[in-house]
């Protein structure tokens, strides 16, 4: 059985910036034999749980596309970037290979549109369906 | 012709804001002004929400120090609900304040501080950063990496791995500590105490290797503001405020923090949405003061634990004649000894029996009208005022966040940093210089709270322009 992580980040009172972790929580009751870490943002200290599985997620919203956006992380955009509040999920991975010496064998970005990022616990309709796409993407990957 | 030098966004903060840099056509610093550009409206939005939901909600304004929200916000609600909270649970909301500072002080410090102090602030931009730090010394930034591992599970344990879990609520806490995980948490400690040993060692020599720059880097008199316990040692959770000014005098001692409106007034600038908070006997903006770990380390007269105090010593010794440390650079070493100070506390609470006792909530109902909770977050004194209805319904909120307390300092820094290193030279600026300016904001450590993030870098772009507008130059990293 392959070893899956799924992260979902983004701010739950923002509206449909929530969407990834929305998701990732969906995912958990589904699953639940992934590991489902939710967070505000991404942060170093993930890279050790990202460093022992084969196959990552990070699920966040997205204010430039309509659809569900699947990004394969690809060794050559693993981006030595310095700015560590914004690390970004490829510099994640490069983390956990350099830290720990493993990388999982296939990551992905994962994009929900987002409608609003106005102040509210809600998310909107449109966001909510894509949000039930997003799942159904990513159990496919891992069935693929 | 006059220039306007804009650095934005700064790198390796938390949040967003850009650095102008004013010159003359001498190239003379006319003005240096740190701007924030993103306005939250966080307070408005919590207007109509219950008491109770306050330390979850508020607890969402941060990513990086949720739990000083948390705390804040509950201690608010114990003034509302006019309770005093059991023992215990006082006990587990310092455990989980001072992970706070350890989870926050080791990002700001080994990941965000450390490649300027270790790689140099001259060295490669590419690989000025935790990936350059890990080419350098591994095992140094892995440690790094632990660190605030350990303050982030300590903050997982006592709230739930579910982000912004509202496991502090007003009366108390939630849930008992479990025994198992207690062990749990005191397992990391010796590992904890040698990471900061090592990186106290380090920064000493580092105090060494810039010698020269350092009394350039935000060195100024000024206030400094924080709490102190009844018998005047460093202090996070509850105790007094403290005021002392830039030549070592307490001029203001065991202010109610509950009265907070009453000594610090808040100025605001067409050009930030950032306020200007001053002490208001003496105006604004000559009642500049500063907060976090420089001001702690500075007003307290002890630390309670050995270690910590041992090197609060050798800090003071940095004040030199004057015997309060003015220099904005020392902030890294006063939040190392911060760190240290956690982790012995942590310690300390966590082999105290009563730390797993169940009694951990007091109730009662709306009692009084307005309460104000205040503790020290990682950056500085942290306020949460509140007023509501008879029915605990949200009236009106006001928050006083560190980082907007450190905002003049911050601003004084910039200018004078520029000044040394900019000022007379005509030219280009290098790289260096600029990244000396944000270095210097980076002492502060200022949390700017992302409210949403991005995926990808954020380029750096600094603008050349004279005043009416036309552009010079781009530098772009």
């Amino acid at each position: 059985m392959k070893s899956v992580l799924v992260i979902g980040y983004g701010n739950t009172i923002h509206s449909d910036d929530a969407a990834g972790i929305h998701a990732v929580e969906l995912i958990s009751k589904r699953h639940p034999e992934f590991e489902c870490i939710c967070v505000h943002q991404l942060m170093p200290e993930l890279a050790e749980a990202i460093s022992k599985r084969d196959m990552v997620f990070f699920v966040d919203a997205s204010a430039i596309s309509n659809h569900v956006e699947v990004q394969e992380i690809q060794s050559s955009t693993f981006s030595n970037q310095s700015y560590t509040h914004f690390i970004t999920p490829a510099s994640l991975i490069a983390l956990s290979l350099k830290v720990y010496g493993h990388k999982p064998r296939k990551a992905f970005i994962v994009g929900i549109p987002a409608n609003r990022f106005d102040f509210g616990e809600e998310i909107s309709e449109e966001t909510k369906k894509e949000i039930n796409r997003c799942v159904e993407i990513i159990e496919d990957l891992v069935n693929s | 012709m006059s220039k306007t030098i804009t650095i934005s966004p700064i790198t390796r903060i938390e949040g967003h804001a850009k650095i102008t840099i004013v010159l003359d056509e001498e190239f003379n610093v006319a003005d240096a002004r740190f701007h924030v550009n993103e306005f939250r409206g966080f307070e408005k939005f919590t207007e109509g929400r219950l008491l109770w939901e306050m330390p979850g909600i508020t607890s969402r304004i941060c990513g990086i120090c949720p739990a000083s929200h948390l705390v804040a916000s509950a201690k608010a609600g114990d003034d509302i609900l006019a309770v005093e909270i059991p023992e215990t649970a006082e006990k587990l909301r310092r455990l989980l304040t001072l992970a706070q500072w350890l989870q926050s002080h080791a990002l700001s410090f080994f990941h965000l501080s450390s490649p300027d102090l270790i790689l140099g602030f001259d060295s490669n931009p590419a690989t000025r950063n935790v990936f350059g730090l890990i080419a350098e010394d591994k095992e140094f930034a892995q440690r790094g990496i632990r660190l605030r591992k350990f303050g982030q599970e300590v903050i997982e344990i006592l709230g739930g791995r579910r982000i912004h879990t509202p496991w502090t609520v007003p009366g108390g806490v939630r849930e008992p500590l479990d025994p198992a995980k207690r062990e749990q948490m005191l397992k990391w400690i010796p590992e904890a105490k040698e990471t900061v040993k090592i990186a106290i060692d380090r920064l000493k020599k580092i105090h060494e290797k810039y010698a020269k720059e350092i009394p350039e880097f935000g060195n100024f008199k000024s206030l400094y503001v924080g709490l102190v316990t009844e018998d005047g040692g460093l202090e996070y959770y509850d105790g007094y405020i403290r005021i002392k000014d830039g030549n070592d005098n307490i001029i203001a001692d065991k202010l109610n923090p509950k009265k907070y409106y009453e000594y610090f007034g808040e100025a605001v600038e067409p050009w930030s949405y950032l306020k200007f908070p001053y002490y208001k006997p003496l105006g604004y903006p000559n009642g500049i003061y500063r907060v976090g770990p420089l001001a702690r380390v500075n007003i307290c007269d002890f630390i309670e634990t050995p270690l910590a105090e041992a090197e609060r010593k050798i800090f003071k010794g940095l004040g030199g004649d004057v015997g309060v440390v003015n220099n904005s650079f020392y902030y890294h070493y006063a939040r190392c000894i911060e760190m240290m100070f956690a982790i012995e506390k942590i310690e300390m609470l966590l082999n105290d029996p009563r730390i797993l006792d169940t009694n951990i909530r007091s109730q009662a109902s709306i009692n009084r009208l307005q309460g104000v909770g205040c503790i020290e977050a990682p950056r500085g004194i942290l306020f949460h005022h509140y007023h509501v209805n008879r029915d605990g319904v949200i009236q009106k909120v006001n928050l006083l966040i560190a980082t907007a307390q450190n905002n003049i300092p911050m601003n004084r820094t910039v200018r004078q940093i520029a000044s040394y290193f900019i000022e007379g030279k005509k030219g280009k600026i290098s790289e260096g210089i600029l990244n000396r300016i944000e270095a210097g904001i980076r002492c502060y450590d200022p949390c700017l709270s992302c409210s949403t993030h991005a995926i990808g870098q954020m380029p750096l772009e600094i603008r050349f322009e004279t005043l009416d507008g036309k552009i010079l130059d781009v530098i772009k990293r």
